[in-house]
């Protein structure tokens, strides 16, 4: 992707990305509804739930990635509507031509703006789950 | 639906206290109604058309129990203490939202948290007082041990520091002790047990000065904990009063240093001229009270005269000699179970040669006494005699070749 086709979707809102979002490589982990990472399962949740009320618009409009699959088998293991409707956990490299990322939340959460026309399930695989 | 912390359900306006869990917004969190009612809600399943909770009513010990990992999630779920939860459906148009109260026998397992899943959380304060010490001990699944001090026959509502931290240290010294079956087992009372009869400080309450005590772990499926019956040995030691047959009832019941402790903590109460009275509950609906005035102190410690003042034991022990001064006439020595030992070298001792880190079987003096000076519990060791495992191997195959010639 060039520097020139490079833009944002257009349901992000003024100054989103948020300041000091970076566009390092890094890994990340993205919980998955099969075994298969789909394009489904890229989808920004105020795009799934746009009736919801967000306490941070710019937030639900990024992906919710993790660097440490510790957080998400947690997850797992503590809620069960997040057993029951991912099913797996995949792993990808999160790269500069992809969009920006930012730490955000408690643990190791990350905020992924992905860029229009980016197509992050092609990056990212399946990896082996206990349980 | 929530909005600004607060979730808008058909069970009230409940304001969120804490998210456990977050993933696209909280998915397992505390929250408060406008009453005060507590609840803690858990994110069980999606749909297309709805999402599923389970909003369980819990108290604040119960609450604060989750918190800490005491209780896991699962037992918080699978076993409410009301025995009923509400599941709420709330679809994602027009907010709408359906509510059902589930008994405990119809929760499936798979809208539960895994078995072993529990926060890990640190204590958050204090817990208020507002349960009675069995109500606490069925919410908690804990022991729940009410301690009142009455100062001086009166009814004051404070203590001085030290007096409160001596009471409670030798009060736990003793619950400690009673947990030691030492009719059967010498020796050092191993770290396990001492751990399983750990009581916890909960909170504080107007009753002269009181003092709740919670066991530190919670009881197993048939309702018991590690201490159950170090607090029922307790209850019977204390009931017992001055009374001197049923005193020496208990008494033979219980170790050398069982005894001494109890004279120990005695000691405090007499000093301070303290009643005290215990109220103990548990789960298994345990709820027994007793009681020991001070004129009762007095007596039973003079009865108590008679079981010696000090105690010592002697126990065998094999280990590692890690290390020896005769200069210092010190000893340092190390179980191979990895319990370690110092005191000083008896005088015999002095005069003979060791191999430092040799394997032996060595002797060990234990002796239990109150500092003249602060009156602190002090355990004093003494090394009386030390064998090297290679003698005893020595001595073994002697005895062997004996019997052959025999």
């Amino acid at each position: 992707m060039t520097e020139a086709e490079r833009e944002w979707p257009e349901y992000y809102p003024t100054d989103c990305p948020k300041p000091g979002a970076r566009n390092d490589e890094i890994g990340a982990y993205r919980a998955i509804k099969t075994d298969t990472p789909a394009p489904d399962d890229f989808i920004p949740v105020i795009i799934l739930s746009p009736e919801r009320d967000y306490k941070d618009i710019c937030e639900a409009s990024g992906l919710s990635v993790f660097s440490d699959v510790q957080d998400l088998i947690r997850k797992r293991k503590r809620l069960p509507g997040f057993r029951k409707l991912y099913k797996s956990i995949a792993f990808g490299t999160i790269t500069p031509d992809s969009g920006l990322h930012m730490s955000t939340g408690k643990d190791s959460h990350i905020t992924w703006w992905v860029y229009v026309g980016f197509q992050p399930h092609v990056y990212f695989k399946a990896i082996p789950m206990e349980g | 639906m929530i909005r600004n912390n607060v979730v808008y359900s058909r069970l009230g306006e409940l304001k969120i206290l804490e998210v456990f869990e977050d993933y696209d917004g909280p998915k397992l969190f505390s929250c408060e109604s406008l009453s005060g009612h507590k609840y803690i809600v858990l994110w069980i399943d999606s749909t297309n058309d709805f999402d599923r909770w389970f909003y369980l009513p819990i108290s604040n010990s119960r609450l604060e129990s989750v918190r800490q990992g005491i209780i896991t999630l699962f037992e918080c779920f699978s076993e409410p203490e009301d025995r009923w939860l509400w599941e709420v459906k709330t679809y994602h148009v027009n907010n709408k939202e359906e509510n059902k109260q589930i008994g405990i026998g119809e929760i499936s397992e798979e809208d539960l948290p895994d078995r072993e899943a529990v926060l890990n959380l640190k204590a958050r304060r204090l817990s208020e007082l507002t349960d009675t010490p069995l109500d606490e001990a069925e919410r908690s699944r804990r022991e729940v041990v009410d301690l009142a001090l009455n100062l001086n026959e009166a009814h004051s509502t404070e203590i001085e520091s030290d007096q409160l931290g001596l009471v409670l240290h030798r009060f736990q010294s003793l619950v400690r002790s009673l947990g030691h079956k030492s009719d059967t087992v010498k020796g050092r009372i191993p770290k396990k047990i001492e751990d399983g009869n750990t009581l916890m400080v909960v909170g504080f309450y107007a009753a002269s000065f009181g003092v709740r005590l919670e066991s530190k772990y919670n009881a197993n499926l048939f309702n018991y904990t590690e201490m159950t019956s170090s607090l029922g040995m307790l209850m019977d030691l204390i009931e017992a009063k001055d009374d001197r047959q049923n005193l020496l009832n208990v008494l033979e019941q219980l170790s050398p240093k069982s005894i001494a402790r109890y004279r120990f903590l005695l000691k405090v109460l007499r000093d301070g001229n303290m009643a005290m009275r215990l109220q103990w509950a548990n789960p298994l609906k345990t709820d027994r009270q007793v009681g020991i005035s001070i004129k009762e102190v007095y007596s039973v410690l003079e009865l108590l005269k008679e079981e010696g003042k000090d105690v010592s034991e002697i126990y065998t022990l094999d280990g590692t000699l890690v290390g020896l001064s005769k200069t210092r006439k010190s000893f340092e020595f190390q179980t191979f179970d990895g319990d370690k030992f110092a005191g000083i070298l008896s005088e015999e001792l002095l005069k003979r040669q060791f191999k430092i880190q040799s394997d032996v079987r060595v002797s060990i003096e234990e002796t239990l006494e109150l500092s003249p000076l602060t009156q602190e519990e002090r355990i004093t060791y003494k090394l009386i005699d030390v064998v090297e495992f290679d003698d005893i191997l020595r001595q073994s195959h002697n005895g062997n070749n004996d019997q052959e010639q025999n």
